[in-house]
């Protein structure tokens, strides 16, 4: 590589399914650039050291790993009045998900994260009233796990059929796009509808106002 | 925002390069006393690490007879064999200095991206790309040095222990034209390696970057080779004006002079440390950067009414 390439455009969606990236990204101020920043925005290296509060040094070696990591590309460069060179960075897809099944797999804490994941979110959901016995713990992460899977594999496989011309559009309208036919795939997709179908009704049969009722 | 040189582009490219070590010098100086220190401990270590398992093999006659034989086999002839081996044998003992350098370029990086730097930032380079900047190190050593040490070699094998004249100019020049040719090709790997590319790439790339931008990389590295030159002249030719005029006992002029000249030799030394060689880190990777980019363009104002309609599903 002699010169920087122009990166390719952000994607909407991609799933993380090397449990080494992972990893990476449990650091908190790796995932806080990530996720809380440039998915949003490409940033310097400056305004991510503000914005996070920590030195330059420390967010170009966060920066470093996670170009090299796939998850950051260099977006574009300016030169300042004041002779200083600004490099902008931002994410590779505007969204992220973790490919849970792959994590389940993996034989590193990254599994017993994914496992805690899971219980945590099953948990959760008491405060609407859902709960879930212990004896159906192990159910409702499977199926759970499933839903996601799938769902993630039916909205990372959107293709764009016109690449150019919608990198053209606003981010905001870009988004707002990708959300529509997002919605529509997962609509169309039988899996994911049967999926769907047998999760809710899970979450039904538990649900604390359901089985008042009966 | 061309990336080929001009008079105006050097000057600026010099500018950004003093302006952000002086205004960082506190950085630099504590930074750099202590990036020192370490490096003078890493290298009792290394000389541990070698040294002991060689006399616990050989004892310590066994070295010094080895050192002796260096030493002879320089007295010698001047071997140029016996010069290889000497390089070989300090290239592990310089390799932390080389590692101290690199690491300066990441704080120059720090400060090209952001504007500014901390002491503790050296550190952090230093140990995190140790080894790729002592490989990056020892590559520009024995690139730049290597060819001198064959030439100067030569230079005795045909002319003889003492070499005047003609010959004397034309290897001097020889030499010259190859340490400024070399520093110049091998500018952008400290760059490089400090923006996480591997050590046999940055060099490649450093190769790259300095041919098809030979004006704008050569001009920056032969700039500071004149300000080396121009600081430093005055300590070269000052001493041979002495001798050639000195007649003992010494005057108070001149040992006011000398005074002079070592409070000069100190303050050069000082200056040298802490900005001359943090502005040529700086304006190196301020070229890196620009030369690595894919277009440089203008501050640009943000859209800021981008607000998403659709909620997610």
């Amino acid at each position: 590589m002699t010169e920087e390439k122009r990166p390719e455009p952000m994607k909407d969606l991609e799933v993380i399914t090397d449990p080494k990236v992972v990893k990476l990204l449990f650091e908190n101020t790796r995932s806080k650039i990530v996720f809380r920043y440039l998915v949003n925005e490409a940033m310097t290296v400056k305004q991510l050291a503000d914005a996070l509060g920590k030195n330059a040094g420390t967010i170009l070696h966060h920066i470093d790993k996670l170009r090299k990591a796939g998850l950051v590309v260099q977006e574009r460069t300016e030169l300042t009045k004041t002779g200083i060179v600004q490099r902008f960075y931002r994410a590779t897809a505007r969204e992220y998900r973790l490919g849970i099944g792959g994590m389940m797999e993996s034989d590193s804490g990254v599994a017993e994260f994914a496992e805690k994941r899971l219980t945590s979110i099953i948990d959760s959901l008491s405060v609407y009233g859902i709960h879930i016995p212990d004896d159906q713990m192990g159910k409702a992460k499977e199926l759970l796990k499933q839903v996601i899977e799938r769902e993630n594999q039916v909205s990372s496989s959107l293709e764009l059929v016109d690449k150019k011309t919608f990198y053209q559009f606003p981010q905001s309208v870009r988004n707002d796009a990708s959300r529509i036919m997002r919605r529509l795939v997962l609509e169309e997709d039988e899996k994911y509808q049967d999926l769907r179908e047998r999760w809710h009704a899970f979450l039904q049969t538990h649900r604390k106002g359901e089985l008042d009722n009966e | 925002m061309m990336k080929h040189s001009n008079s105006t582009v050097l000057k600026e490219d010099l500018k950004t390069g003093f302006r952000y070590a002086v205004k960082n010098v506190i950085s630099f100086v504590l930074g750099m006393i202590g990036v020192l220190i370490v490096t003078g401990l890493m290298m009792i270590l290394l000389a541990m690490l070698i040294f002991i398992p060689i006399i616990a093999i050989v004892g310590i006659p066994g070295l010094t007879q080895f050192f002796m034989d260096i030493g002879f086999a320089m007295e010698q002839s001047l071997n140029p064999a016996g010069f290889s081996m000497m390089a070989l044998v300090m290239i592990p003992f310089i390799s932390p200095i080389f590692v101290a350098v690199g690491a300066l370029f990441g704080m120059a990086r720090e400060i090209v991206e952001s504007e500014g730097t901390t002491a503790e930032g050296v550190f952090t380079w230093y140990k995190s790309k140790f080894f790729p900047l002592a490989a990056g190190g020892i590559i520009i050593f024995a690139f730049v040095l290597g060819p001198v040490g064959l030439l100067i070699g030569l230079g005795w094998v045909v002319f003889g222990n003492t070499v005047v004249g003609i010959p004397s100019a034309i290897i001097t020049s020889l030499v010259a034209a190859w340490v400024m040719t070399s520093l110049g090709l091998t500018s952008m790997i400290f760059p490089g390696i400090i923006d996480g590319i591997p050590v046999l790439q940055a060099v490649k790339q450093s190769f790259k970057l300095s041919i098809k931008y030979f004006d704008r990389v050569f001009s920056t590295v032969l700039a500071f080779v004149l300000i080396l030159m121009f600081m430093f002249s005055p300590l070269f030719s000052i001493p041979l004006v002495f001798m050639e005029s000195f007649t003992p006992p010494a005057s108070g002029a001149m040992m006011g002079a000398i005074a002079l000249f070592v409070i000069y030799a100190i303050i050069g030394a000082i200056v040298l440390l802490f900005i001359v060689i943090p502005a040529m880190a700086i304006t190196i990777t301020k070229v890196y950067m620009i030369l690595t980019s894919n277009g440089i363009s203008e501050p640009r104002e943000e859209d800021s009414f981008d607000v998403s309609m659709v909620g997610d599903p």
